[in-house]
């Protein structure tokens, strides 16, 4: 058995005294090669057979990683280029390509849901249920009401009577909803007036001198630390003294 | 036979500030003679004669030239980074920062498989040969062996070769670091004395050792 724990600087210890010392460019020389492996040399080859415009294509696909990205199987990646050029990948049809698409998927799946909801529907009495009644219901099944009403609508669906209703009484709760959130929307935009106005420093001001000082008086201003107000009193003002110029001209006149 | 690029792999080992990197450095000089050499022949696809490396020393960035690749340790999928290239030459200065876990990743494995059809050679620099990963000791065939620390058993374990030869060669560094002090070794530079080990021929090189 070798003794592997002999001491440093011994005289047994074996040394390689006999070797040859030489220059570092002899080391070098053995990573002198001027020739590179089978598949490489193949691959220069049709490099070098492609013309200048070609090469720079190879060039700008390798750079942008176009080519490279197909590399998730070493090899594999290099010739599926190759094999779709010989024809050995066959691309899929419309038709199939179609088949096996999420939308076909969507697709198949809101016919379901259709289909499911008509025999639903029909065994329910809804036909008795007013718009006030629906409006009781909670707020998940008009929720669902609404939009099973939006996909049949999307679909075309030639419908029950009872589907009918259900539209109406989903369009006619729709457009309660929109009436909501639009006072929603005046009430927010009420608030934030007020909250400028009670931040802000207040003018009141005539319509007139705001033509004459081209001041704006809509939401914009209220971003700006002055508002500027027309002030309806201001008006009456004006006029009553505009007669009384007016009357003192006769006068003089 | 001539020889052909793609299937070197060269560790270059050696103990702290014994010039691992400066001798990298000096090979990456040559080939950059010589792809300018292959490029002024013939014209090479944009992903050939490029030098890659794992520089978390900034040692090689003068030595890089455009299109040339750095690695980041960060980047989990380096091998497949690498994949892209042919005909290079990847550097990896402590190459056990991009591997840090004990087993070879699936990623390197498919690198080794497919280094020399697409002519990648790789030196790889590590401070002490207990960091060569067991299973990687059976792709390197050569190796530059500056002084170490290990023990002999250490050294000839994970150093490829005739045991008592790879022994030899360790002796043989150490006895001819001792020969200077800390100063007169850093006046070496570039030229430190080093051993160029072929495992597979188990044939040796001695490389600007004083005691000739």
């Amino acid at each position: 058995m070798e003794n592997f724990n002999r001491p440093e600087n011994n005289d047994n210890v074996p040394e390689l005294d006999n070797v040859g010392n030489v220059s570092f460019d002899e080391v070098a020389e053995i990573y002198d090669y001027e020739k590179m492996g089978d598949t490489i040399e193949e691959e220069l080859e049709e490099f070098r057979g492609k013309s200048s415009i070609e090469q720079r294509e190879v060039n700008e696909e390798v750079s942008n990683g176009f080519s490279l990205d197909a590399l998730d199987d070493v090899g594999e990646g290099v010739n599926v280029g190759i094999r779709e050029e010989e024809g050995e990948i066959e691309e899929e049809e419309p038709l199939e390509e179609y088949f096996s698409s999420a939308e076909f998927m969507i697709w198949l799946l809101e016919l379901a849901l259709v289909w499911s909801t008509n025999f639903y529907l029909k065994n329910q009495e809804l036909d008795k249920i007013s718009i006030s009644e629906f409006e009781k219901t909670k707020t998940e099944q008009r929720f669902l009401v609404k939009s099973l009403a939006k996909v049949l609508r999307k679909h075309n669906t030639k419908v029950s009577p009872e589907m009918e209703l259900l539209f109406a009484i989903g369009s006619a709760y729709g457009m309660k909803i929109k009436g909501i959130i639009k006072k929603q929307r005046e009430r927010k935009e009420e608030d934030l007036i007020k909250h400028k106005k009670n931040s802000a420093k207040i003018i009141k001001i005539s319509p007139k001198v705001a033509v004459k000082e081209k001041l704006k008086t809509n939401i914009e201003e209220y971003n700006k630390k002055e508002i500027f107000i027309f002030d309806p009193n201001g008006i009456e003002k004006e006029e009553e003294e505009e007669e009384v110029k007016s009357n003192g001209i006769n006068i003089i006149g | 036979m001539d020889a052909r690029r793609g299937s070197e792999i060269t560790m270059i080992c050696g103990t702290n500030n014994t010039g691992k990197t400066a001798i990298a450095r000096q090979l990456v000089i040559k080939y950059n003679k010589k792809r300018d050499i292959l490029e002024k022949k013939n014209k090479y696809p944009s992903n050939y004669n490029k030098l890659i490396v794992y520089d978390p020393q900034h040692a090689f960035q003068d030595l890089m030239r455009e299109g040339d690749v750095n690695l980041d340790m960060a980047d989990k999928e380096w091998e497949e980074k690498v994949l892209r290239y042919r005909a290079s030459l990847v550097v990896l200065d402590d190459y056990k920062e991009l591997m840090p876990n004990d087993r070879l990743s699936d990623g390197f494995l498919k690198l080794m498989s497919a280094r020399a059809r697409f002519g990648l050679d790789f030196n790889m620099i590590t401070w002490s040969p207990k960091l060569i990963m067991p299973r990687l000791e059976i792709f390197i065939n050569k190796y530059i062996l500056l002084k170490v620390n290990s023990d002999d058993k250490e050294f000839a374990d994970r150093i490829a070769g005739d045991k008592p030869t790879v022994i030899g060669i360790k002796n043989s560094l150490n006895r001819e670091f001792m020969r200077y002090t800390d100063e007169e070794y850093k006046k070496l530079y570039p030229n430190f004395p080093f051993v160029f080990w072929d495992g597979a021929r188990n044939k040796a090189m001695k490389v600007n050792f004083k005691n000739k």
